[in-house]
C-alpha cells in the first residue's frame, strides 16, 4: 500500500468579529427582533436629531453673544463646550437606553418560558448571556458611534485634543459595558422584568446622579472636620486618607472622573496621572481619575457578567 | 428493543416534601410511552430531572445511556423538550423560530434553510411560514412546537402534555404526528391526562401517583392486572330470580359487593372472569334457561376505568 501524504495542517485563518458575532444564535436572534420595525430607527433618529440640536444651539447662543466675531479663546471654549454636552449627551442616553435593553434579557426568556427551552438546547448558558451582552452593545455602540461626527465638530473650533476625543470615547464604551452587564445581572437574578428594570434604573441613576450628591455632602460634612484636624496638628494621616476617599469616589462616577481629568491635564497637562503632596509624601503620582474609573468599571462589569452567566447556568435543586 | 430512557431509584424533594419517590422504569426504544398521572403526581418533576433542567435528589436518568447528572451535554443531543406552555418568541417569523432552535442546537447554516422547510411541511405550516408566530392559532403553535423538538433529530422526544388546551381536531392532528413520528422511529414519552390518548396511541404507559409508579405495561397489561374481570350489566324484562339461579351457577361469576340500589329491579350487575367466547355462553344459558334478556352490556374497560382503579387519589 501506498501512503498519501496528509496535506500539512493550515492554521485557521481568524473571521472577522462581525462573522464571529453570527455564530451566536442570540445575537442575530436580538438583532432581528431590535431592528425589525420602526422603533429603532425612530430611536436612533430623535438621539442624533437632539444632539444636533443640542450643538446647533450651543452655535446659536455663542454666535449671538459675539457679534464682533470669535477669538481663538472664544472658538475654544466653544469647542470644549460642544465637546462635553455631546459626551454628557451620551451619557444621558447610555444610562436612559441601557437598563431598558438589558434588564429584561433574561428575565423576559423567564416570562415567555423559553428560558428551559433555551436550556434544554446545546446553546451553553455563558453564549446566552453573551449573546445578549453582545445584541445590546452592538446597538448602543451604533448610538454613540453616530454621534461622533457630531462630536467631531468641536475639533473645527479647537480645544479638544484628539486624546481627549479617545479617552472620552473609550470611558463611554466602558460606562456602556458596565451598565449592559448590570442590566443582565438584574434580569439573571431577579425574575420578572419590571422589579429588573426598576434596580437596573436605580443602578444607573444612584451612579450618575446619587453619589457625585453623596460626594457634595460628605465632603460639605468632612472638610471642616478634616481641616480641623490637618491644621491642629499636621495630621498627613488624615489627609491621605481624605485624598484617598475623595479620589476613589470622584472615580466611581464619569461625570466626576471626566471633569476631574480633565481639569488635571488643563492643569498639569498629564492624560495619565495627576501629580500630588500630601504631608512628607510630596510629587507622587496618582493616576488620573479615568484610568481608576475603566479600571473600577471593567472589573465590575466582569463580576456581574460572570454571577449572571453561573444564574443562568445554574440548575434548579 | 434496548431501553433508552432508564429511570434508576430517581428521588425528588423540594424542601422536606418528596415529589418523586425512587421511581425506577425503563423506556424501550421506539415506543409511545404514556406518562399518566393525577396533578402533582411528579410528572413534571420527572421529566425536569429527565431534560437536564432539574438536579434529582437521589437517584439517575440515563437517556441513550447518558446520564443527566454527568452528561447533560450529551443527553440533551438526544433529547427533543415540549414543555406545558408554548414557549415562543412572537416577534419571530415561524421559520424564524426553527432556524433560531436549528442555531442553538450547532446545526450548520447551509443546513438549516432545508431543513426548516421539512420541517414546516412535516408539521404542515408551509404556508405560514413567514407570518409572525403570535398570528398562529393555538393548535398551530403546538405543531410548530414539536417541529422544533426535531430540529436536531432527536431520539426521543420528551413531551409534557402535548395535547393540553387543543380543540378537539388540533388533537387529533397532533396525535396523528405523533403516530407518525413513531413510525420513523422516534420514541415518544409524553405525560398526558387526556387517557383517550393514551388508550389509543401509547404502546406502554405508566401511571404515578403520590410521586410512585402505581401501574407500569402496555394497555393491554394494566386492563389485564387491573381490571381481571368484566363488570356486566343485564337487564331482563321478567323472570330475574330465574335469572339469579342461572347465573349462580355459572363459573367465573361473582356479584359486587356493596352494590348501590340501581333503581330497576330486573337490572343484575356481576363480575365476570373470563373470555368473550365465555360471556357470550354466559348470554346463551340465561336465553336457554327461558329469561327474556332485555339488555346485555359490559361497561367498558376503557384507560380512564383502569386509572381510577390504579390510583387512589394521593398527592405528594
Amino acid at each position: 500500500m501506498t501512503e498519501t501524504a496528509l496535506p500539512a495542517p493550515t492554521k485557521a485563518k481568524r473571521r472577522p468579529i462581525w462573522s464571529r458575532l453570527r455564530d451566536n444564535p442570540v445575537v442575530l436572534k436580538e438583532l432581528r427582533s431590535r431592528m425589525r420595525g420602526n422603533r429603532a430607527f425612530i430611536i436612533l433618529t430623535v438621539y442624533v436629531g437632539l444632539i444636533s440640536a443640542l450643538v446647533a444651539l450651543v452655535y446659536i447662543s455663542f454666535v449671538s453673544s459675539n457679534d464682533i466675531g470669535f477669538s481663538p479663546d472664544t472658538r475654544q471654549i466653544m469647542g470644549k463646550t460642544i465637546f462635553g454636552l455631546v459626551v454628557l449627551a451620551q451619557l444621558g442616553m447610555i444610562s436612559f437606553v441601557t437598563p431598558g435593553l438589558t434588564a429584561g434579557a433574561i428575565s423576559s426568556e423567564r416570562e415567555r418560558q423559553t428560558l428551559d427551552l433555551l436550556r434544554t438546547t446545546l446553546l451553553p448558558g455563558r453564549s446566552l448571556v453573551r449573546g445578549k451582552l453582545q445584541s445590546a452593545l452592538v446597538y448602543l455602540f451604533l448610538l454613540l458611534f453616530a454621534a461622533l461626527p457630531l462630536q467631531s465638530i468641536a475639533f473645527l473650533f479647537g480645544g479638544v485634543e484628539l486624546a481627549e476625543l479617545v479617552i472620552s470615547t473609550f470611558m463611554l464604551v466602558v460606562t456602556t459595558i458596565a451598565f449592559c452587564c448590570a442590566g443582565l445581572f438584574f434580569s439573571s437574578i431577579v425574575k420578572r422584568t419590571l422589579p429588573s428594570t426598576v434596580l437596573a434604573y436605580a443602578f444607573s441613576n444612584m451612579l450618575l446622579f446619587g453619589l457625585p450628591f453623596m460626594v457634595l455632602t460628605l465632603m460639605t460634612m468632612l472638610i471642616p472636620i478634616i481641616e480641623q484636624a490637618v491644621f491642629s496638628g499636621s495630621n498627613e494621616i488624615a489627609e491621605l486618607f481624605f485624598l484617598v476617599i475623595a479620589w476613589l469616589l470622584v472615580s466611581v462616577n464619569p461625570f466626576l472622573a471626566a471633569i476631574v481629568s480633565e481639569v488635571f491635564l488643563i492643569d498639569q497637562g498629564d492624560l495619565f496621572f495627576s501629580v500630588q503632596s500630601v504631608g512628607p509624601f510630596s510629587n507622587f503620582p496618582v493616576p488620573s481619575p479615568w484610568i481608576i474609573y475603566c479600571i473600577i468599571f471593567l472589573v465590575v462589569s466582569f463580576i456581574l457578567y460572570q454571577i449572571s452567566v453561573g444564574m443562568v447556568t445554574r440548575k434548579e435543586v | 428493543m434496548t431501553a433508552i430512557i432508564e429511570i434508576d431509584n430517581l428521588t425528588k424533594r423540594y424542601g422536606g416534601r418528596p415529589a418523586v419517590r425512587e421511581l425506577s422504569l425503563e423506556v424501550q426504544s421506539g415506543d409511545i410511552f404514556g406518562f399518566v398521572g393525577p396533578n402533582g403526581a411528579g410528572k413534571t418533576s420527572t421529566i425536569r430531572v429527565m431534560t437536564t433542567l432539574l438536579h434529582p435528589t437521589a437517584g439517575d436518568i440515563r437517556v441513550g445511556g447518558h446520564s443527566v447528572i454527568k452528561e447533560a451535554r450529551e443527553v440533551r443531543s438526544q433529547i427533543g423538550y415540549m414543555p406545558d406552555f408554548f414557549g415562543v418568541y412572537n416577534d419571530m417569523m415561524t421559520w424564524e423560530y426553527l432556524d433560531f432552535f436549528g442555531a442553538c442546537y450547532e446545526i450548520p447554516q447551509n443546513e438549516r434553510k432545508g431543513l426548516v422547510e421539512d420541517l414546516l411541511e412535516l408539521v404542515d405550516l408551509t404556508h405560514r411560514r413567514n407570518d409572525p408566530v403570535e398570528k398562529l392559532s393555538r393548535g398551530m403553535k403546538q405543531r410548530l412546537s414539536l417541529a422544533r423538538t426535531l430540529v436536531h433529530d432527536p431520539q426521543v422526544l420528551i413531551l409534557d402534555e402535548p395535547a393540553s388546551g387543543l380543540d378537539p381536531r388540533a388533537r387529533a392532528e397532533i396525535r396523528a404526528l405523533l403516530l407518525e413520528l413513531a413510525r420513523i422511529g422516534k420514541t415518544i414519552f409524553f405525560s398526558t391526562h387526556i387517557l383517550a390518548d393514551v388508550a389509543e396511541i401509547c404502546t406502554r404507559v405508566g401511571i404515578l401517583e403520590a410521586g410512585e409508579l402505581a401501574a407500569f405495561g402496555t394497555p393491554e397489561e394494566l386492563q389485564q392486572q387491573l381490571m381481571p374481570t368484566r363488570r356486566v350489566q343485564i337487564t331482563v324484562l321478567k323472570k330475574l330470580k330465574q335469572a339469579m339461579s342461572i347465573l349462580n351457577k355459572l363459573p367465573g361469576v361473582t356479584f359486587p359487593e356493596n352494590e348501590e340500589e340501581n333503581g330497576n329491579p330486573n337490572k343484575v350487575e356481576l363480575d365476570f372472569y373470563g373470555t368473550d367466547e365465555d360471556l357470550s355462553a354466559l348470554l346463551a344459558k340465561l336465553v336457554d334457561g327461558g329469561v327474556p334478556v332485555l339488555h346485555f352490556t359490559e361497561e367498558g374497560r376503557d384507560m380512564e376505568s383502569v386509572f381510577l382503579r390504579a390510583t387512589k387519589g394521593l398527592v405528594t
